[in-house]
């Protein structure tokens, strides 16, 4: 059942076993979950069906670290989620993503690959990504009769990727809730605050409130907070009560570690030595057993433990060319091309590589609340403080040199990168990937992170956390599969908690 | 790695080869075994005005190179391709393009490699590069 907070009665009290705060990818999956269950499940949304800047302003705020962050349009906040605006790239963590690596501080998730294995699977068709095929890349191949390039397997790999088309939670799921009559979604219902009991161990109920309309509150046994990456945790810190710093937040940590992925596009571009070369595998769509597939270039597992690296991956894409003279077709006769003419600086003569590159954890890059500004619910507003380490552009540097250096190798092309001009300054295209991360850590220890293994809140008995905030690391994946997988886990997680 | 002679090279060595067996002016006449080498060398670089330009650059950024004359650093890209240009013959001349295409490979292979203008090349492209820009230099006067 769709709802309109608006409609309520001033004061009212609402009451349901489940409560989930957030109708976005996490909030949407988890809600789905329990249709048909014996379970009452009330879904509170802080917009409507579609976009209303009124409420979108909510989101608004400082960002203080790097540039090239725009924390309001980077989410969105209606039903739905940002997933009305996501582009559907898809792909699980790798399981050294989930490893404890003693090059990487504050690395390490309570749980491995192994465990979100047949989540990741059930996750594959609420995102509409066909086949659960990431590992198979000689299917992709068969498929499209496309080469992959011929990478030394020891650094590179070719791997898999998904395109979901992208799944707009909100339009491709609304009208299965709407049916569900344990499911009460409803819509301009923003939560304002969690209130715990005196000891603060246990969530009593919400504060909500429509804009310009009722205040009302909502009690359940169990609570999932699911309002993205960055919203998890400012709701956190602005539940004050018998907590002043924060519900969680005894030990700190709630909005620190906020991480995004590392974008460079692009971070290198290269320059043909052969004409015309052929890389639609990586570059196009390819239809594989009802999804759509394309390839990128990773890093493997062997390269990242013997040089101590962060993930990456690229894509290439025929945009360029961004260099100003076609160096590659200098190396042709060399690189064994038979033409008669130098090869000239097009597009077809050159690809672009976007790179991606999972940031080092780091607790000084965090959310917190603004000191002197309020929103439209006289609430502070979030600040964010997105920072990058030293050993981020180191990582990046050598990311871009191991594809020159396989392009050389491979006698197809040189690479160009501004990295290679000042290895000691991020270009200044330099941008984050719009994942937001960290700020709720999964740990198993409540003095290295916010929720355990189950997702639940450490010292505070029936609060859930669903989103990528939960991550501690974030490989070079984009999160949303990791997201409803994990929501998916969190649902059976839940629903074993409630049986009868 | 073996790596397909280009058509525009093999025309280029039959091209030099029937010119010195008429002894035609200009045409690589009187050029002595280590000229030869060195012009094979620059010869496998197309658009000579980009490959001097870099060239320049490597000079000026490898203040060992600067010092270098084209017969030296031509000596010194050769003894990386297992050749000695004092004792080179006419059957190393005509593989010097295989064998400079394989060092560059391995140079890939092992990291020998230097930034220049923004692209990472290898230190015998590098070079090979440099060597257009000091015959450019050097022989202009
Ligand atoms: C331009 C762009 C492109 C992207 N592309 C990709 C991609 O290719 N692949 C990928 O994996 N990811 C991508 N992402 C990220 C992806 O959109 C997110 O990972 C995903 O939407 C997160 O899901 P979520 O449910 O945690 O949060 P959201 O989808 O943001 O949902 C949160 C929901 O909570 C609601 N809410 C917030 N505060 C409150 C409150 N106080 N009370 C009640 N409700 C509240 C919001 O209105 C919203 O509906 C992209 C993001 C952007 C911005």
């Amino acid at each position: 059942m769709l709802i309109d907070s608006r409609e309520l009665t001033d004061g009212s009290s609402l009451q349901a076993d489940i409560c989930i705060i957030g109708g976005g990818a996490a909030g949407i999956t988890i809600a789905r979950e329990f249709i048909g269950t014996n379970n009452k499940v009330i879904l509170l949304e802080s917009g409507g069906l579609e976009f209303d800047q009124q409420i979108q302003s909510l989101y608004s705020g400082d960002n203080t670290g790097l540039p090239s962050f725009d924390i309001d349009v980077n989410r969105l906040r209606y039903f739905g989620g940002t997933t009305n605006h996501w582009a559907g790239h898809s792909r699980p963590l790798d399981p050294i993503d989930f490893e404890e690596k003693e090059w990487m501080p504050h690395s390490g998730w309570p749980i491995t690959r192994a465990d979100l294995e047949t989540y990741y699977q059930r996750a594959q068709p609420v995102l509409q990504l066909g086949g659960y095929d990431y590992e198979n890349l000689a299917k992709l191949t068969r498929a499209t009769g496309l080469e992959a390039l011929a990478l030394d397997e020891r650094r590179l790999k070719t791997a898999v990727y998904g395109q979901s088309p992208p799944t707009r939670f909100g339009i491709e799921y609304r009208n299965e809730l709407a049916r569900a009559a344990n499911i009460q979604v409803y819509l301009y219902a923003n939560v304002l605050e969690l209130l715990p009991n005196e000891s603060a161990v246990h969530v009593d109920y919400l504060r909500v409130a429509s804009f310009k309309g009722p205040r009302f509150r909502v009690a359940a046994r169990q609570f999932i907070l699911a309002t993205g990456g960055m919203e998890n945790a400012r709701l956190l810190l602005l539940s004050k009560q018998f907590t002043p710093e924060g519900l969680g937040n005894r030990n700190d940590l709630v909005g620190r570690y906020f991480m995004d992925h590392v974008l460079l596009r692009p971070g290198l571009d290269v320059s043909f030595t052969h004409p015309g070369l052929q890389l639609g595998l990586y570059h196009a769509l390819h239809d594989v057993e009802g999804g759509k597939k394309f390839a990128i270039v990773a890093a493997t597992e062997h390269l990242l433990r013997k040089e101590r690296l962060a993930n990456f991956r690229i894509h290439l894409y025929p945009t360029g060319p961004h260099y100003k003279t076609p160096i590659g077709g200098i190396f042709s006769d060399l690189d064994g091309f038979a033409g008669e003419n130098p090869l000239e600086k097009t597009r077809n003569n050159s690809i672009a590589m976007h790179m991606v590159l999972e940031p080092v954890p780091n607790p000084d890059s965090r959310i917190t609340l603004s000191q002197n500004k309020l929103d439209i619910f006289e609430q502070p507003k979030l600040e964010v403080k997105w920072l990058v380490e030293d050993a981020d552009l180191t990582h990046a540097y050598r990311a871009m040199e191991l594809i020159a250096l396989e392009f050389g190798r491979m006698g197809l092309g040189r690479g160009y990168s501004q990295l290679f001009i000042d290895k000691t300054r991020w270009p200044k295209h330099m941008e984050a990937g719009k994942h937001h991360c960290g700020t709720t850590r999964m740990s198993k220890d409540p003095k290295t992170g916010v929720i355990d293994a189950n997702c639940k809140v450490f010292g505070v008995d029936n609060l859930h956390i669903a989103g990528s905030s939960v991550f501690p690391t974030i490989g070079y994946a984009n999160p949303t599969i990791t997201i409803v997988a994990l929501a998916l886990r969190l649902s059976d997680h839940l629903k074993y908690t409630l049986r009868p | 790695m073996t790596v397909k002679q280009s058509r525009r090279s093999v025309l280029k060595v039959v091209i030099s080869s029937v010119c010195s067996s008429l002894l035609l002016p200009g045409c690589g006449t009187g050029e002595s075994k280590p000229e030869n080498a060195a012009r094979q060398i620059r010869e496998q670089l197309r658009h000579h005005g980009v490959a001097a330009h870099l060239g320049r650059l490597e000079v000026e950024a490898n203040p060992k190179l600067k010092s270098m004359t084209p017969m030296q650093l031509t000596a010194d890209v050769l003894s990386s391709i297992d050749l000695d240009i004092n004792a080179i013959n006419d059957a190393q001349i005509d593989s010097i393009s295989e064998r400079i295409s394989t060092r560059i490979r391995q140079d890939f292979t092992d990291e020998a490699v230097t930034t220049v203008d923004g692209w990472l090349l290898s230190v015998t492209e590098a070079k090979a590069c440099a060597l257009v820009f000091l015959d450019i230099t050097q022989s202009s006067g």
